[in-house]
């Protein structure tokens, strides 16, 4: 820190200089107005500047003007010190952007007492700066940040978006990361699974647990897990990772394909609306649980509720956002206004709710994250159909597969089971494998049990029977020393080809199939099965042989 | 065991299935919808959200439970079935006897 001595007088400078001197002050000199602009230009550590007025080449007010206009970043207090003590000329110095005065003959103790002041001004000015740069460097760092996390949200909630007919919600975020969340998923058996939630807090803290929330639920409903079981994993994954101080209210709901049969799991949410078909709320549903996060694994309680509601009536299911949402006077929206909404039908509950909540709050401002969504009940309807089989591997490799079992391996439980697991890595048979199952278990099971074990079929007829036979069989595999059944399997274009043959003495492979067509029989209905799926099926060799071709383009 | 149920009414049961529905399950199958046999009606709802796989003989016991219970005028749905499972049911006509949703 530099204190800068502007005077054309030798006399001045060196007194200022003295007493500068005297109290530890470093200064420089100029004699002139021109001079102090250049060498304020020239050093960055002038912190004060004790002006003259009058001064040949450039006075002390053109030099002010120049030093304040060419350094507008700096902040360099500048003290005119003047014998002039009227009016005009004090207002002269403060117009063109000096700071203060120091009359003439010079008081040391005034002096000294100014600098001092100014300096530390100067100081707190710098350090404003400083603190300012780094702000501003956070800020952008912030930005960047944000903007990347962002990126990686939208791409994970890419796939909420409701292709289903039956579901429509409103989420509002109050920033640009969301505490709420609400999910929409097909199951494999047609039906629809929704979620609905609203972590503690708002933007990205409370953002963060949607991610390990969507995962596991995309993830399990593909499976088609059940509502438990999808309600305790989420449980167990947020206990591990949120804050004690953190939790997730949802409510997690599956409804049939039929749009009949609701499952349920609610914990820590605002009860859900059921309205009738012509309107009005005909029931409350209270959540039975304490919101996900919060208990440990073994003190949780996944049980659902099921219920079943009338055609097209709906549920309404909507986070804290809708009631405690303000209006300018600071009253809250509250149940009873939202309860209200619901007595006239409306095409939509959750348009007409998110509307009446924008009206009320007005020019209020949005203090949390508001979502809301409601589950038509009535069979579900998905509007983009290009998501059932997905048409994977059509460039699959021709393979052929052949295994010779002895009678140790027969008497193995799930032969057949282990042999689906080979071929489930065929990727083309995705989309069959659960009937190819079928298909096999038949042809193999006859192999074994007519051809390698003789048993009869007949014994089946009675409920009694069913259960004797398999008894039967049971005891037979056990003390099986003697037998073999080859299986081969082999992938030729769109077919499948299932080959097997025993070693039993073949058997009649007629007499298997039921030609009554009773629908009282309890067996007999296998290969009727088989021949619905495989356009050719043929036995040989006394029935100890069969071949079935199952077509993978149907 | 694959094979759990649970009460959810007094007169309502829901039986939930394993992977796989196959003759491995005969017996635990019969347990589970005869030991809730207190002589008078029942509900019941079979779960398959779990089957993929399933033989001839699975349709032998849903039969027998039907015949088990018939004379007094049980309900049995199937529910929660996928695709392909849905297929094997409908042609073998279950769809005619049982409600399968």
């Amino acid at each position: 820190m530099k204190v800068l001595v502007v005077d054309d007088h030798t006399y001045n400078r060196d007194l200022l200089g003295f007493i500068l001197d005297d109290h530890e002050y470093e200064y420089l000199e100029a004699k002139n107005g021109s001079e102090a602009v250049e060498m304020v230009a020239a050093h960055d550590d002038i912190e004060i500047v004790l002006m003259d007025v009058n001064m040949p080449i450039m006075d002390g007010y053109d030099a002010t003007r120049l030093i304040k206009s060419a350094n507008p970043d700096r902040y360099i207090p500048i003290v005119f010190v003047t014998a002039l003590d009227d009016e005009e000329t004090l207002a002269k110095c403060l117009s063109v952007g000096g700071d203060d005065f120091v009359p003439k003959p010079i008081n040391e103790n005034v002096l000294v007492a100014k600098v001092k002041a100014h300096q530390r001004t100067a100081h707190f000015y710098k350090e404003l700066q400083e603190t300012n740069k780094r702000l501003s460097y956070h800020r952008k760092l912030m930005d960047r940040e944000h903007s990347i996390v962002e990126h990686v949200f939208r791409n994970s909630m890419k796939r909420v978006t409701s292709d289903c007919a039956n579901v429509c919600f409103h989420v509002s975020p109050m920033s640009m990361f969301n505490g709420d969340l609400v999910l929409v998923a097909r199951s494999p058996s047609g039906g629809v699974y929704l979620l609905l939630g609203d972590f503690t807090g708002h933007g990205l803290s409370a953002a963060i647990g949607c991610l390990p929330v969507s995962d596991i639920f995309y993830a399990m409903t593909q499976k088609q897990a059940s509502i438990s079981a999808i309600a305790a994993e989420i449980n167990t994954r947020l206990q591990e990772l949120l804050p004690s101080n953190m939790f997730f209210c949802a409510a997690i709901i599956e409804m049939s394909a039929a749009g009949d049969r609701l499952s349920y799991w609610v914990g820590g949410m605002n009860d859900l609306l059921v309205v009738g078909e012509q309107g009005g709320i005909e029931q409350l549903i209270q959540a039975q649980h304490m919101p996900l996060g919060v208990l440990e694994s073994h003190e949780f309680d996944d049980a659902t509720e099921v219920v079943s509601l009338p055609l097209n009536s709906r549920l309404f299911i909507y986070t804290d956002g809708v009631i405690e949402a303000q209006d300018t006077s600071g009253e809250m929206f509250g149940e009873e206004r939202l309860h209200q909404l619901f007595s006239q039908q409306a095409d939509s509950y959750v348009q007409r709710v998110s509307e009446a909540v924008d009206r009320f709050h007005a020019d209020g401002e949005q203090t949390d994250d508001l979502s809301i969504a409601e589950l038509v009940c009535a069979p579900v309807v998905f509007t983009d159909a290009s998501m059932g089989n997905a048409k994977a591997a059509n460039e699959a490799l021709p393979w052929n597969i052949s295994m010779k079992l002895d009678a140790t391996e027969l008497s193995r439980e799930g032969v057949v089971a282990r042999v689906i697991k080979l071929l489930i890595s065929e990727a083309k048979l995705d989309s069959h494998i659960d009937v190819i199952f079928t298909v096999i278990s038949e042809l193999y099971n006859n192999a074994l049990d007519y051809g390698v074990l003789s048993l009869d079929s007949n014994l089946k007829k009675s409920p009694e029977g069913f259960e004797a036979y398999y008894q039967q069989r049971g005891r037979a595999l056990a003390e099986l020393v003697k037998g073999e059944i080859t299986l081969n399997f082999k992938l030729s274009g769109d077919l499948l080809k299932i080959r097997i043959t025993d070693s039993g003495t073949g058997f009649d492979y007629l007499s298997v199939e039921s030609d009554d067509d009773s629908d009282e029989l309890s067996f007999g209905r296998g290969m009727h099965l088989v021949r619905s799926f495989c356009p050719s099926v043929e036995y040989s060799d006394g029935g100890r042989t069969v071949e079935a071709h199952y077509n993978l383009l149907q | 065991m694959s094979i759990t149920s649970r009460k959810v009414t007094d007169r309502e049961y829901e039986i939930s299935l394993g992977e796989t529905f196959d003759f491995n399950c005969v017996e635990e199958f019969r347990t589970a919808y005869e030991s809730v046999d207190d002589g008078s009606r029942k509900d019941f709802v079979i779960d398959f959200r779990a089957t993929h796989y399933m033989d001839s003989s699975a349709l032998g016991m849903l039969i027998n439970m039907q015949k088990y219970w018939q004379e007094r005028k049980t309900t049995i749905r199937i529910i929660n079935t996928n695709p392909q499972v849905k297929k094997i049911f409908s042609i073998s006509r279950f769809d005619k006897k049982f409600t399968i949703v």
